[in-house]
């Protein structure tokens, strides 16, 4: 009777060691496998083209953690939705090892070549009987687009990994990447329609007529600057005088100049000074674009042009019949030389910008 | 009577003669009426985009049109520019020739056109094999003799036509780096959201990158809930300078419409389209940069990611105060239900 007692004794011991001994071994099966791979320094595959649903080449390049050993397979698992060649392997997976801009530092991958098997998303390079330094970034090409076809959602963050293996085959390193997948990489020509910039001045002459100091001079029929441009990204005009206001090379016998005033200046009666004055309408497309510096619209108002070339007006798009009207205002004061001969030359320039 | 109707069929037949030949001669004028411009003339391309070979010629064209009513005497030279990176704004210096100009010579130097006559101007380049990488420079038409005025001002135009030239040679680098991604606001009651991209040029050639900025529910969300277009004006970045991009987001509820007043000002007017009622968005939301630019070898991507927040808090108050007033409502009705039972109970009782 005692030994019966004994022996249930003796199982409900060996029950209740069981359970640890259970968790302890699964703890050191975990801990093993957690050491059976290492994570690659660094891991990175280069797409050539980014476009869904676009066949690619591309770059696949790690630098190990674990140096000690040979690898014998490199196994890179590509996104899920990444269509991968399965047949041909040693055409459609055929490598290269010529740097075409690699990441700096890259070294060729010695002894890679062609796959030996593609299986779901894992294309498992051979790499016989190398022996990789974890000092050194390796890199190799896969160069036929058959390869691989982008997934044709776009989207960022898709996932993949890098894993050198043994010849069991056994994980030695491994590492995840990111991709991302663009509805449109590159810029396709298809239309022969050219980017175009057209410019008309209405007049090459505004004759301010006489000065006199009880009146303020404007332009009577402004002259008007007239864009029609497709350029998508817009344009600019610009404008400079050849004398930075009004000059007379007799006026008081050595010459005398009215000259420009600054940015949102007013001409007033009485007082020397010299603007220019614009004013916008468009009738299509990007709106223009006045500086405040140069807004006209009110009698005198405007700013002066000077010798070097200054934005009078631009738009961010294309432009139909955008019309720029340039007022030219003079005064003078009363003891202003006198002189018949009171000029300035200014130049405007338009283009379609970049 | 019937002499009063005869002369009233005269004087009204000889009026609509008399209204219709005014008419017809004012039309025959207009038609026929030649204005006297200046300056008109149209150029393609503009801008001028090519690669060259160093020691090697290469010939580009541009055609130049005269759009105006007189024959114009033009002549074809070389400017410089400057770009500003911080203000996006461009100067132009037309007087200064740039480098690039000691290797450019013309089919037609000087050229005269007709009205409505174009002319295909073919431009030689041949730079030396130790040339730079890039040219960013200006072609100027302008007019062979310039206006002058003894009294009163003189107008001058020309055309700039933006050349950016690369240069394919060892040693070129293309090479962008993404110095600021941004939204104008951190919290949005609406949308439309605004990024600004700020992109340098560290190399030494014109790069116009181009992607997408992806708008997602959070950083790893694979499928985006928008792709907008980057830089879809295929705009270009000088070497050595910041060029800002723009994107909006405009897919929401209501819908954002631009509108320009009549004095050209832009700006935004919410549409309530409640069959766009699906595009309400409200939280946090991820915008990520994926911009590419073609290294000579392959495609760089460069990206970025910011977060920002949309709360249209005034529909929000609207629903809670709604919510609010509709469980006030059902309270006082159990509580007069309430009461009643109570009371019929109470006279059961009783």
């Amino acid at each position: 009777m005692k030994n019966l007692k004994s022996l249930t004794e003796d199982r409900k011991l060996v029950k209740l060691l069981t359970i640890p001994v259970l968790v302890f071994a699964i703890f050191l099966q975990n801990i093993g496998n957690s050491h059976a791979s290492a994570q690659l320094q660094e891991a990175s595959v280069l797409f050539d083209r980014i476009q869904v649903s676009t066949q690619t080449t591309g770059t696949v390049c790690a630098k190990p953690t674990t140096g000690a050993g040979a690898v014998a397979s490199v196994a890179v698992a590509f996104p899920t939705g990444y269509t991968l060649a399965t047949t041909a392997l040693s055409t459609n997976w055929a490598v290269s090892t010529t740097n075409l801009a690699w990441p700096t530092g890259a070294i060729a991958w010695p002894n890679i070549a062609f796959p030996s098997g593609v299986a779901g998303q894992v294309v498992t390079f051979s790499d016989p009987a190398t022996t990789l330094s974890t000092s050194s970034l390796y890199c190799f090409n896969w160069t036929n687009p058959a390869a691989v076809q982008i997934t044709s959602t776009p989207g960022t963050s898709y996932t993949g990994s890098i894993t050198t293996q043994t010849s069991v085959p056994a994980a030695i390193d491994t590492e995840q990447y990111t991709t991302d997948a663009l509805s449109s990489d590159q810029i396709a020509v298809t239309a022969t329609v050219p980017e175009a910039f057209t410019l008309v001045l209405s007049s090459s002459s505004d004759p301010l007529g006489n000065l006199t100091s009880s009146a303020i001079s404007s332009t009577i029929t402004p002259i008007t600057v007239t864009i029609n441009t497709n350029a998508a990204n817009g344009w600019q005009v610009w404008a400079a005088d050849a004398n930075s206001g009004l000059k007379s090379p007799t006026a008081g016998g050595t010459g005398h100049t009215i000259a420009s005033l600054g940015l949102s200046s007013v001409v007033t009666l009485g007082s020397e000074g010299y603007n220019t004055g614009l004013t916008q309408t468009t009738t299509l497309g990007a709106t223009a674009t006045i500086p405040t510096g140069y807004q006209g619209g009110t009698a005198g108002h405007g700013g002066g042009l000077t010798t070097t070339y200054a934005t009078i007006a631009s738009a961010t798009g294309p432009s139909q019949a955008a019309v720029l009207s340039m007022t030219d205002n003079a005064a003078i004061s009363a003891i202003t030389p006198a002189a018949s001969n009171y000029g300035d030359t200014i130049t405007v320039v338009g283009g379609g910008l970049f | 009577m019937k002499l009063r109707k005869i002369s009233f069929v005269i004087v009204s037949s000889f009026s609509l003669l008399i209204v219709s030949s005014t008419i017809f001669i004012a039309l025959t004028n207009a038609d026929t009426t030649t204005s006297n411009e200046a300056y008109g003339v149209q150029v393609s391309p503009s801008p001028l985009v090519d690669t060259i070979v160093p020691g090697v010629t290469t010939t580009t064209q541009i055609t130049v049109l005269n759009v105006s009513s007189a024959t114009e005497n033009l002549k074809i030279t070389t400017g410089s520019f400057l770009y500003n990176s911080g203000s996006g704004s461009i100067k132009i210096n037309s007087n200064t020739p740039p480098q690039i100009a000691q290797y450019i010579t013309y089919s037609n130097p000087e050229f005269s056109l007709t009205p409505g006559q174009s002319i295909p101007e073919s431009i030689t380049i041949t730079v030396p094999k130790n040339a730079g990488f890039s040219y960013s420079f200006v072609f100027l038409i302008k007019k062979q003799q310039t206006v002058t005025a003894t009294s009163g001002a003189a107008y001058n135009a020309a055309i700039a036509i933006f050349a950016l030239i690369n240069v394919n040679r060892p040693g070129a680098k293309a090479s962008l780096s993404v110095i600021n991604f941004s939204t104008n606001k951190h919290i949005y009651e609406y949308l439309p959201v605004n990024f600004k991209t700020s992109i340098y040029n560290n190399g030494n050639t014109i790069i116009s990158p181009y992607g997408n900025v992806y708008v997602q529910r959070d950083k790893s969300s694979v499928t985006p809930i928008s792709t907008l277009t980057f830089n879809p004006n295929n705009s270009y970045i000088l070497p050595s300078t910041t060029r800002s991009l723009s994107n909006s987001w405009v897919t929401g509820f209501p819908v954002p419409n631009s509108v320009t007043s009549s004095s050209g000002v832009q700006s935004v007017k919410l549409s309530w389209e409640w069959s766009k009622l699906n595009d309400l968005r409200i939280g946090e939301y991820t915008a990520k940069l994926v911009a590419v630019y073609n290294n000579g070898y392959n495609e760089v991507p460069i990206t970025r990611t910011i977060t920002f927040w949309v709360i249209p808090w005034v529909i929000l108050i609207i629903i809670f105060v709604a919510a609010v007033i509709i469980l006030f409502n059902l309270w006082l009705i159990f509580r007069r239900l309430y009461r009643l039972i109570k009371r019929i109970f109470h006279k059961s009782k009783i």
